[in-house]
């Protein structure tokens, strides 16, 4: 007779962790988890994890144990294995649960670590660090890892990587506008997000003048903060909560008119804050606030962007295609606006690449603490981009902006990388 | 446990980054599609058959069981490490090494995954029919162990009938291969044979030589769905007699289809009891008209709407939702009794009718769907086993359906295997002198007991 297997009784409580119990270990999360196809181990499959999970949850496991926190935070939180679940285990949700709870953060650098709890939550010092990347940025960012949320603006002496290091921003973008005088009726209002305040202000400018040409009057509340996709993803507790109470108060004056972000990530997470809250009083103003979002796709496309018929024609030569971002295309179900609105302009050869759901391998801080494998993902991407022949991709996501800046750097790639709002701000007179 | 000495042995075989004992990575290997647990000592990702050679001739030097294991997606405990022991994981051996166009054959590694070895042949405008429902992530050495099949068996057979040779490791040791590169072959005893299917107890396969077909020209897939169970078994007993061969002929009880429901919508009406999948393939103009034939016969037995897929997008989505039930019936209730019973075709309507018969009998939850065209049905006996009593009954219910399958005519497992699931129940379709034969030659293999032990048979052999 077989010896007797040993199956797990989890208490079942609301605890999201308690919901690993549902893997029924198909492997079907297997055939889609962007990590696994590279590396072939089970540890970093969802099923992997949520046995494990299962596991530190039954005290099978220590979770303090370190392999613990190594194999759970070796994931990029895309959601595909959540997408193909025949039985809807949220698998990227209960992982980074399972970061909260067993803190993983101690497999992230200490200067990022540093970052994420003692300047992210503050403007000011947000506003040093970016003064103090701009006098040493040409010693010590060129080795700072260039990557989604926060991190890029901030040292990494110890990185050896040769990342690519988007320049730093002369004005962050927030501090520039906050001199205007805010419009008396607006229409909608702005959520700008570190990489465009801080790097790429252009891409926060081609939105205003899109918005202006639309003639939506726009308000920048110039209290907000960083979304705190990358704390929350990272499971650092608290943090992502500061930053999200820090937003919702600063948009709170201009209820209803709609929250617009321009980074699908950010758009994303915003979009989720009531589910950060549990004391009520948060978890109300945390609601009203999300059902204000809207991703920049979503917006412009009702706002009906696409239906103009004197849209100038951009670059001819142009073979476009649209990358989804995992927070865009998985997480708010958004697919055929951009589309839409990248379809509208004249001239482009729109082009999709038959490999829509892949994610690039940017995945928040998994590009920094997994730099070699998010490399490998993102040759993957590449590839079906090359085999479609595409000279310019479009995303909306600047994560995954900055994840194809420096993928194409590395790989020597004359292929360009542009934010929705570039292709679109070029359509009409500036 | 293993012995210190021993886990350095093997990492000096395999490369320090190539082995994992810590009690996480143990648990990530713990479990396959059966989800049970069981903790190997060790788990290794050896790179080719020599570092495989050693391993295995470690294990009969020092006596620890050797498990192979491909994506870990069997579902009858296959690659369970029961006694513990080093489960062995074949991920590195991924290379597809030939698609050869001339003679229409491959070879490739076991760690290859079926469908996108699929995808690869197809390309050539060549086809690789065996079609697990797992395909889209179990591996071609999985594949083998188990002799898998899925809805292509029907027309095109199972994996068996596609593989012409084998490259494997002894138990023992030794590389050896078997069978033949060509498309015939009868020199010697048909050891090919013997090893696909043999759950990994025989051999670790190390290389696949596989025949291809052309691509059929075109598919068409039909969904009809029927207010009665039996209506849709008899459409199924008419199809086959009616002499078209579909290339897929799935049936979904009305448990199977709520459950998949939930992940895709069919949209299907409420009063919905079954519902019939059928693939049709070949030339165009023979594919129009097989469908007509298949419509009419759907028609006349009662299925009250019958459906073409307008593309091939329609199509791919509605073999993924069959695809989908078998993990999705979890819904249910957490445990799930799996079987894969077989019957001859005209028969289906008979063993649905008792096991309806079973499920009243026993106030059991027991969900059917499957392979009705080929006679292989699966069949679930979803149970809370918290709840005491629920195991035991569930356990009677299944002996019973076994003894009306054997009685029909039947056999127990289509294409999922013995493993673990099955083994108590191997006498009661196997003759004493078939099993002892059977066990002779699991010695003559292994004479130590080391690779995949516990597996088919009961204990020891």
């Amino acid at each position: 007779m077989p010896p007797e297997s040993k199956t797990f009784n989890p208490d079942s409580t609301d605890n999201l962790l308690a919901e690993a119990s549902h893997c029924v270990k198909c492997g079907r999360c297997l055939s889609v988890c962007p990590v696994f196809r590279e590396t072939g181990r089970e540890t970093e499959a969802a099923r992997g994890k949520l046995s494990l999970i299962e596991s530190a949850s039954a005290e099978e496991i220590k979770t303090s144990s370190k392999r613990l926190k190594e194999i759970v935070s070796f994931c990029l939180l895309c959601g595909a294995c959540a997408e193909i679940c025949p039985n809807l285990v949220p698998g990227d949700a209960i992982i980074q649960k399972a970061r909260e709870t067993f803190n993983s953060k101690d497999n992230l650098s200490l200067p990022f670590k540093l970052t994420l709890s003692h300047i992210l939550p503050f403007p000011a010092r947000m506003n040093g660090v970016h003064k103090a990347g701009i006098i040493f940025h040409p010693l010590l960012l060129k080795k700072v890892p260039s990557e989604s949320g926060l991190n890029w603006r901030f040292p990494f002496p110890h990185d050896k990587k040769h990342r690519l290091i988007p320049e730093l921003t002369d004005e962050p973008f927030l501090k520039k506008y906050s001199l205007k005088k805010p419009p008396s009726n607006p229409s909608a209002a702005l959520f700008v997000g570190c990489v465009s305040n801080y790097v790429y202000p252009a891409i926060a400018e081609a939105v205003l003048d899109i918005l202006q040409h639309l003639e939506i009057s726009v308000f920048i509340p110039p209290e907000q903060a960083c979304c705190g996709l990358v704390a929350f993803g990272t499971g650092i507790t608290g943090i992502d909560r500061k930053l999200a109470q820090k937003n919702i108060a600063a948009f709170e004056s201009t209820d209803p008119i709609p929250i617009v972000a321009f980074c699908s990530s950010c758009s994303s997470h915003l979009k989720n804050y009531s589910e950060l809250f549990e004391e009520k009083e948060w978890r109300e103003r945390a609601l009203k606030f999300s059902q204000r979002v809207k991703d920049f796709s979503e917006f412009l496309f009702d706002a009906g962007f696409q239906n103009q018929s004197d849209l100038k024609p951009v670059d001819s030569s142009r073979r476009l295609t649209f990358h989804d971002p995992c927070h865009l295309r998985r997480k708010q179900g958004i697919f055929d606006q951009p589309r839409q609105l990248l379809k509208s302009v004249k001239g482009v050869k729109f082009v999709e690449t038959g490999e829509e759901n892949l994610c690039c391998g940017s995945g928040g801080s998994f590009n920094l603490s997994h730099y070699d494998i998010s490399l490998k993902i993102f040759k993957r991407r590449l590839r079906s981009i090359e085999k479609a022949d595409v000279d310019t991709v479009v995303t909306s996501c600047m994560g995954c902006l900055l994840q194809f800046l420096d993928g194409l750097y590395q790989e020597n790639k004359a292929i360009r990388v542009k934010h929705l709002a570039e292709i679109l701000g070029e359509t009409f007179p500036r | 446990m293993l012995k210190k000495k021993v886990i350095s042995k093997l990492a000096k075989i395999v490369g320090q980054d190539n082995i994992s004992t810590s009690q996480e990575d143990l648990v990530c290997y713990s479990y396959d599609a059966v989800n049970k647990k069981f903790l190997p000592d060790a788990v290794i990702f050896p790179a080719d058959s020599g570092e495989i050679s050693a391993v295995l001739k470690l294990a009969n030097k020092e006596q620890f069981p050797v498990i192979p294991r491909g994506a870990g997606t069997g579902f009858s405990g296959g690659t369970l490490p029961i006694w513990g022991g080093v489960v062995l994981v074949t991920s590195r051996l991924n290379q597809i090494i030939e698609i050869d166009t001339d003679n229409l054959t491959a070879v490739v590694e076991p760690g290859v995954v079926c469908g996108e070895f699929q995808k690869e042949v197809e390309k050539e405008g060549l086809y690789y029919p065996p079609d697990p429902a797992s395909l889209a992530f179990s591996t071609l050495g999985g594949n083998v162990a188990e002799c898998a099949g899925g809805p292509h068996a029907l027309k095109y057979g199972v994996t068996r009938d596609y593989v012409t040779g084998l490259e494997a490791v002894l138990p023992t040791g030794e590389i050896f291969t078997t069978g033949v590169k060509t498309m015939k072959g009868v020199v010697g005893y048909d050891l090919t044979r013997l090893i696909v299917g043999s759950e990994g107890t025989l051999a670790i396969v190390t290389r696949i030589y596989l025949r291809l077909i052309p691509k059929p020209e075109t598919t068409l897939t039909i969904m009809a769905i029927f207010k009665n169970i039996e209506a849709a078994t008899r459409t199924v007993a008419s199809i086959i007699k009616g002499k078209t061969v579909p290339s897929k002929l799935e049936f979904m009880d009305q448990e199977s289809i709520k459950c998949v429901e939930t992940y895709h919508n069919l949209n299907l009406p409420s009063d919905t009891k079954a519902l019939l999948l059928i693939e049709l393939d070949g030339d165009l103009i023979t594919v129009e008209r097989q469908a007509d034939s298949v419509e009419e016969i759907c028609r006349e037995q009662g299925s009250f709407r019958v459906d073409r897929a307008r593309n091939s997008q329609e199509a791919e989505s509605l073999w993924e939702v069959r695809q989908a039930i078998s993990p999705s019936l979890a819904q249910l209730n957490p445990t799930k009794i799996n079987e894969d019973i077989v019957v001859p075709r005209s028969k289906i309507p008979y063993i649905i009718n008792q096991i309806e018969k079973i499920k009243n009998n026993y106030q059991l939850q027991i969900v059917s769907f499957g392979h009705a065209g080929d006679g292989n049905i699966h069949v679930n006996i979803m149970i809370d086993d918290k709840i005491p009593g629920e195991k035991e009954k569930a356990d009677k219910a299944t002996k019973e359906i076994f003894q009306e399958v054997l009685e029909a005519g039947g056999t127990l497992s289509g294409e999922h295997g013995i493993g673990i699931t099955k083994a108590s129940y191997l006498a009661m379709e196997l003759p004493e002198k078939e099993i002892e034969l059977m066990k002779k030659i699991k010695r003559v293999f292994d004479p130590n007991e080391i690779l995949n032990p516990g597996k088919i048979f009961y204990g020891k052999v």
